[in-house]
């Protein structure tokens, strides 16, 4: 009885209302002002094998690498820029310090990298000591299990911001101790009625966050939707692109992909918005299943908005790349690789 | 760790088979002959399938493609 109380309770928390944001401006773009063809320069590290080397960031003298499917260890350490590995961490597996998913990382400084493990509604975060170069785990936070399955995250000063994935609204502001929240706004379908899991299975975003300039963007894994909530002001963008929202079959209550395969990363700086595209239909990338062939991991587009999400420049790469970490001003960027031998590659802009 | 049971050879061939009988053959179900599935058990929807490491998120799973054959229940999609 008491469990169903709780859940009651949980229920009326999550059926409650989303706070609204503004709509300062749902609008379509077509192509780029500008596009570059860029050749990439692959960094070698001699380490191990990645199998799906996902996701980026450096901090000062270290980078912080994801894979996203390894055999032991899903997150490593490097020295920046010379590429040296100094520990990998986060063990795969399914003892009680190990993880049993890697769905997101961030690098805010050296005593600060933080981990999701969806499958474990946990938020783990990290310290590395330069001088011992280890990593010491030392921080575990349990979401709610009503928020069900948050696939990104950010931490603020104030919330970690979670894309929700109940189909209720956008996105969560989460309370630091992981367990009570806000819902924020609501996935901006025209074409879809109801506001259920699989409409936000379809909608599922990359997100970033730029606390100097308090945007907080979301990049539709499917289609080709950008959003920018802006938390100062609480306005709200919206840009669609040629590929337009995110296209699905709704079935066992759950969505499955059509359309196109969208955004791949995202990163909003003080100036720009980054973002990588794939836009490889569904249809074209079954046709690889077909002839027994592996289909393009990841995008070859760099995409670049402006602030205001209005598109600046296209940059067409000569490799497919999944995560990438932009450095202004150096004005070059490192992504992630998982077609290369080399799990790491440089990009000048 | 629910056990992992049904092998692809049969759980493809299922969907060969299947859409063979109903004539709808298409490239989707074409295509699933040649690739790995990740495939569950106790819980899992019948004719769903989990398809190759990539980076859709698939019953906790991530993978390159997620993928419904035939079943009862009623399925929409939009335009």
């Amino acid at each position: 009885m008491k469990s169903i109380l709780s859940l009651l309770f949980i229920g009326i928390i999550f059926l409650s209302a989303c706070t609204d944001v503004s709509d300062s401006g749902i609008s379509s773009y077509t192509e780029f002002p500008e596009e570059r063809n860029v050749s990439v320069q692959e960094i070698a590290v001699d380490t191990i094998y990645y199998r799906y080397p996902y996701r980026v960031r450096i901090k000062d003298q270290v980078a912080l690498m994801m894979d996203l499917h390894p055999d032991k260890h899903y997150y490593h350490l490097f020295t920046y820029p010379d590429w040296r590995p100094i520990t990998p961490f986060g063990k795969r597996g399914e003892g009680p310090q190990e993880l049993l998913s890697a769905d997101g990382m961030r690098f805010y400084a050296l005593d600060s990298i933080y981990t999701l493990d969806a499958n474990r509604m946990l938020i783990t975060r990290w310290t590395y000591d330069e001088k011992g170069q280890t990593i010491t785990r030392v921080e575990d936070i349990r979401l709610n299990k009503a928020l069900i399955r948050p696939l990104d995250f950010y931490r603020t000063d104030k919330h970690f911001l979670m894309p929700a994935y109940s189909g209720e609204c956008r996105y969560h502001a989460v309370s630091h101790d992981g367990q009570s929240y806000q819902n924020v706004g609501t996935i901006p379908t025209d074409t879809y009625p109801e506001k259920n899991v699989a409409l936000a299975q379809a909608w599922r975003s990359f997100t970033d966050y730029n606390p100097t300039n308090q945007l907080y963007v979301m990049a539709t894994q499917l289609g080709e939707v950008l959003e920018i909530y802006n938390l100062k002001t609480g306005q709200h963008i919206v840009k669609y692109g040629p590929g337009g929202e995110p296209r699905f079959k709704e079935a066992h209550g759950e969505s499955f992909p059509n359309g196109i395969k969208g955004f791949v990363d995202v990163q909003v700086t003080d100036t720009y918005i980054y973002a990588i595209f794939d836009g490889l239909s569904w249809d074209e990338r079954r046709k690889y299943y077909e002839q027994g062939k592996e289909a393009p991991k990841g995008g070859h587009y760099i995409y670049v908005f402006d602030l205001k999400g209005n598109p600046v420049r296209k940059y067409v790469l000569d490799k497919n790349i999944l995560g990438l970490d932009i450095d202004e001003e150096r004005n070059q960027a490192i992504a992630t690789c998982g077609e290369s031998d080399h799990p790491l590659i440089l990009i000048d802009l | 760790m629910k056990k992992k049971v049904l092998l692809i050879v049969i759980a493809l061939g299922a969907i060969y088979g299947a859409s063979r009988y109903l004539g709808t053959e298409t490239v989707s179900e074409l295509a699933f002959q040649n690739v790995e599935a990740l495939a569950q058990g106790e819980g899992f929807p019948e004719n769903f399938y989990c398809i190759n490491a990539g980076d859709i998120d698939c019953y906790g799973h991530k993978v390159e493609d997620k993928y419904t054959g035939f079943g009862l229940d009623p399925e929409r999609e939009t335009e």
